[in-house]
């Protein structure tokens, strides 16, 4: 137990401890615990997969894909098209998820194509090609001819609406399958299954002979080149495998919350997830892994569901979105800040 | 008695266990030009760089001795603080920034402003006088407004001296290598500087490994070899032959080459090779090595030394025929220069030779297993299949026992060996991968003498297994240990070939005499 506790790093040490910390205070504020511990299993599988979407790219050395918001037009484009052909439960899930992945091979290989020019500026060019990318879609969707009059706006029923409820069509139906609940905690299996066979395929990539490649090129691109990597290509697959997971991970976002948002809803959509991996203990300058994915989404996200109602039970009520903001961002400029400093040049060698 | 410009007394400098200088003692005078001379490793550099203030000296633990600059002790931590006490440095490697032009670049960190404020504007007619009355002393044939980045790598090398030579408060002027790069008729515009430099007073120590040109250039020439000093002598009393013979001392180490019977078959060969490297390019070289052959490259910085892995290997821009053993191989590219059975050790072992942060087994399996798609598992898997860490672990270990390489296990970081062990895991790597041809560049830099006895013995036990080796090294004395014939480059081109029984001063001697076209 001593050897589990002093292999943890400290910053995931404090986070653990704050976290446990706002239990307590959950516990003696009153707060129904078990629904919060329920909320935190809900929201680890909406957000699981998009976390695990940062993956690839980070390990071949693209960086952060701050261009999140791109990478899930294909999932928001494949779930439209799938209600549009009123597809309907597991079967309209996957339906959507076929879509998504068919469209975001080739948007994977021209946001691949882009990065590659603009090597070492992957995460800014990143940000604003995610930027663009939301609003020009947005007028795919204020103008592309879409039928089913529950996407449509009311009065003139042309337009998607900004927030299409999939209740009816498709949403939860994976979280109630195989569902259970235990001491009060309620836990979404089926999502959960698939963020997990989603991370082991990752954890298996990683060990095959392209995955370490990847890593490699990473880590000394030259010494990549004279062994007979190919390392445009490795990106390359990269960047398309990161789009392809993000592009699914919406879907299951969106299946999860219930609602498929559109227009401007996917803008900020990689800071959170960002912020989950590096609370997970990823730091620029080393390896990031399906497990830093998956420990930052579950500390990242159990500590938004508890300190949103404790925030609002100690301090203002309203606190909450503050409370949200502050903590996905200061994440991120903390965990920036030693990355940068691990990244130290090394000493001159004689 | 006159209190000398700068003295340096019992200076002794370790990186590692390797002694870089060993109780140094040496007194540069006001007035004079003052060269010192040695061969690779002897510590010339490392002189310069402690006097210097290099940060690299502090990271390593520092120096034992003392340093006096007119006559008070002194100790720089930074090139900063040296300057400010009177101390500058010309490198051989440039520090310019490309994008400005030679007047801003002369004048970096000192520029001309028009008034004491911190706001003030730049005087840009004060800053284009200094640096034109300083490119006059070199009768240099561009201009303060030219923009560095578009001036050859020669004048490039003119500015980065102006810099230090536009200091004229500075006491001590040290050239380290300064005319590596340059022409003839450069060449010697630098000595009429540094000349001119020490006329007006500043004391000049000049390093270079050009026989000839130290002679002329200097009054007092300090010979070193393995970090001590073995000679201290007059100019007027020196000679190239006589000085080569002082750097490579007498007692030369045993020829380690095998007896070996005629091979006539030619195995690695490259024609009309160029590589258009900065500083350093090929201009068409011609090699033949024969099977079971080890050729010995050599040549001056500047020659085209470094340029024939960096081109093969696909670092700069390269064209020619390479073929091995008939199969033609496309420079610059990695892959099929691998398949080709042509395999490529760099020098520069921490950037390109080795992956620091994986294990010693993935650093010796790591090419044999992306081309050949060796220690794989399940290899229909998308990705190729799975990597064994067993598979490469006992395959590297053979390697590991042959080589002696001291290493916790296989698994552990490459990063975390010393310089010379990790010199052995890229050896063998380069084996593992079954080599047909092998091109090992400056294989012994930076590493011991009993892992550079190792290594040199390998490469003789890799020849005499059929395999052709051309050894590329500035290191003259351990070339005619291992080598059946020794090539000299000029201009990225071969100048002399030797064969044995090797005359090392005739080597050196002639590789001092080589310069750089105009």
């Amino acid at each position: 137990m001593k050897g589990v506790l002093s292999r943890i790093p400290p910053a995931q040490a404090v986070v653990i401890f704050f976290l446990l910390a706002m239990v307590v205070a959950a516990v003696t504020l009153g707060l129904p615990v078990p629904g919060l511990l329920g909320d935190s299993l809900v929201r680890v599988a909406m957000n699981g997969v998009l976390v695990l979407s940062l993956v690839p790219m980070l390990r071949a050395g693209v960086g952060m894909n701050y261009g999140l918001p791109l990478c899930v037009l294909p999932g928001l484009l494949g779930m439209v098209l799938a209600l549009e052909l009123r597809m309907t439960g597991l079967v309209g899930l996957a339906v959507a998820v076929i879509f998504s992945v068919a469209l975001a091979v080739p948007v994977g290989l021209g946001y691949a194509w882009l990065l590659r020019r603009v090597r070492s500026n992957e995460e800014v060019v990143g940000t604003f090609a995610g930027f663009s990318a939301v609003y020009l879609a947005a007028i795919l969707w204020g103008t592309a001819p879409f039928t089913n009059p529950q996407m449509l706006w009311p009065i003139g029923g042309k337009g998607l609406r900004p927030q299409t409820n999939l209740t009816e069509w498709f949403g939860h139906v994976l979280d109630s399958l195989g569902s259970f609940t235990v001491l009060g905690v309620r836990v979404p299996t089926g999502t959960l299954l698939v963020v997990l066979f989603v991370a082991v395929c990752l954890l298996v990539y990683q060990r095959t002979l392209k995955g370490r490649a990847a890593v490699i090129a990473a880590e000394n691109e030259r010494f990549a080149r004279v062994s007979g990597t190919d390392v445009e290509r490795l990106k390359s697959v990269a960047v398309v495998a990161s789009t392809v997971i993000a592009a699914v991970g919406i879907v299951l976002y969106a299946h999860t919350y219930g609602f498929l948002q559109l227009y401007d809803a996917p803008l900020m959509m990689a800071f959170p997830a960002a912020a989950a991996i590096l609370v997970g203990g990823y730091m620029r300058g080393t390896r990031a892994s399906a497990s830093h994915a998956l420990l930052g989404a579950l500390l990242f996200n159990a500590i938004l569901v508890f300190s949103t109602p404790i925030a609002n039970e100690l301090l203002i009520s309203e606190l909450s979105d503050i409370t949200r903001v502050l903590v996905t961002n200061g994440v991120i400029l903390y965990a920036m800040v030693r990355g940068s400093r691990r990244e130290q040049p090394e000493r001159a060698d004689s | 008695m006159a209190v000398p410009a700068l003295r340096v007394e019992a200076l002794t400098k370790r990186f590692g266990a390797t002694l870089a200088l060993d109780s140094v003692d040496i007194t540069f005078e006001r007035g004079e030009v003052h060269a010192l001379v040695g061969e690779n490793g002897s510590g010339k550099s490392t002189l310069a760089a402690i006097l210097a203030g290099s940060p690299a000296i502090a990271e390593t633990g520092g120096y034992e001795g003392v340093i006096e600059l007119d006559g008070a002790p002194v100790q720089f931590c930074s090139p900063s603080e040296a300057l400010a006490a009177g101390v500058g440095l010309v490198h051989q490697e440039l520090s310019l920034i490309e994008g400005m032009t030679v007047a801003e670049n002369v004048t970096l960190g000192r520029e001309a402003v028009r008034a004491r404020h911190p706001l003030a504007p730049l005087d840009r007619a004060a800053m284009r006088a200094i640096t034109a009355e300083v490119l006059s002393r070199f009768n240099a044939s561009f201009g303060p407004d030219d923009r560095v980045g578009d001036l050859p790598m020669g004048a490039r090398q003119i500015v980065e001296a102006a810099r230090q030579f536009a200091r004229t408060e500075l006491k001590v002027l040290i050239l380290d290598e300064p005319s590596a790069a340059l022409s003839t008729q450069e060449a010697a515009s630098l000595v009429s500087v540094a000349r001119a430099a020490a006329a007006a007073g500043a004391a000049v120590v000049f390093v270079s490994h050009r026989l000839d040109e130290v002679i002329e250039a200097s009054d007092r020439i300090t010979v070193l070899r393995e970090g001590r000093v073995v000679g201290r002598l007059l100019a007027e009393d020196a000679d190239p032959r006589g000085l080569a013979a002082l750097m490579v001392g007498r007692d030369e180490d045993p020829p380690i080459r095998a007896e070996r019977g005629a091979c006539d078959q030619a195995c690695l060969e490259i024609t009309d090779l160029h590589v258009d490297m900065p500083g350093d390019p090929l201009c068409g070289l011609d090699v033949m090595v024969r099977r079971g052959e080890i050729v010995g490259l050599t040549g001056l910085a500047g020659m085209g030394r470094l340029a024939l892995v960096a081109g093969l290997t696909g670092l700069f821009p390269a064209r020619g025929e390479v073929d091995v053993d008939g199969r033609m191989i496309v420079p610059g590219d990695a892959g099929s220069a691998l398949s080709a059975g042509l395999v490529l050790v760099h020098e520069e072992r921490r950037g390109v030779g080795l992956a620091l942060g994986e294990s010693v087994a993935l650093n010796v399996c790591w090419p044999s297993a992306y081309t050949a798609g060796r220690f794989t598992r399940w290899p229909r898997l998308p990705g190729r299949g799975v990597l064994s860490d067993r598979a490469m672990i006992e395959a590297s270990e053979p390697y590991l026992e042959r080589f002696d390489v001291r290493c916790a296990s296989a698994r552990q970081p490459v990063g975390e060996l010393s310089g010379g062990n990790q010199q052995k895991v890229a050896f063998s790597r380069a084996l593992m991968q079954g080599p047909r041809a092998l091109i090992v560049a400056e294989p012994t830099r930076g590493i011991d003498i009993s892992a550079k006895e190792r290594l040199l013995t390998s490469l003789v036990e890799v020849a005499s297994e059929g395999v052709a080796v051309l050894v590329v090294s500035g290191e003259i004395a351990e070339l005619v240990r291992v080598c059946d014939r020794i090539i000299t480059l000029k201009d990225g081109v071969i100048a002399d070939e030797f064969s044995p029984p090797f005359d090392i001063i005739a080597i050196e001697v002639a590789l001092a005499s080589h310069r750089r076209s105009a």
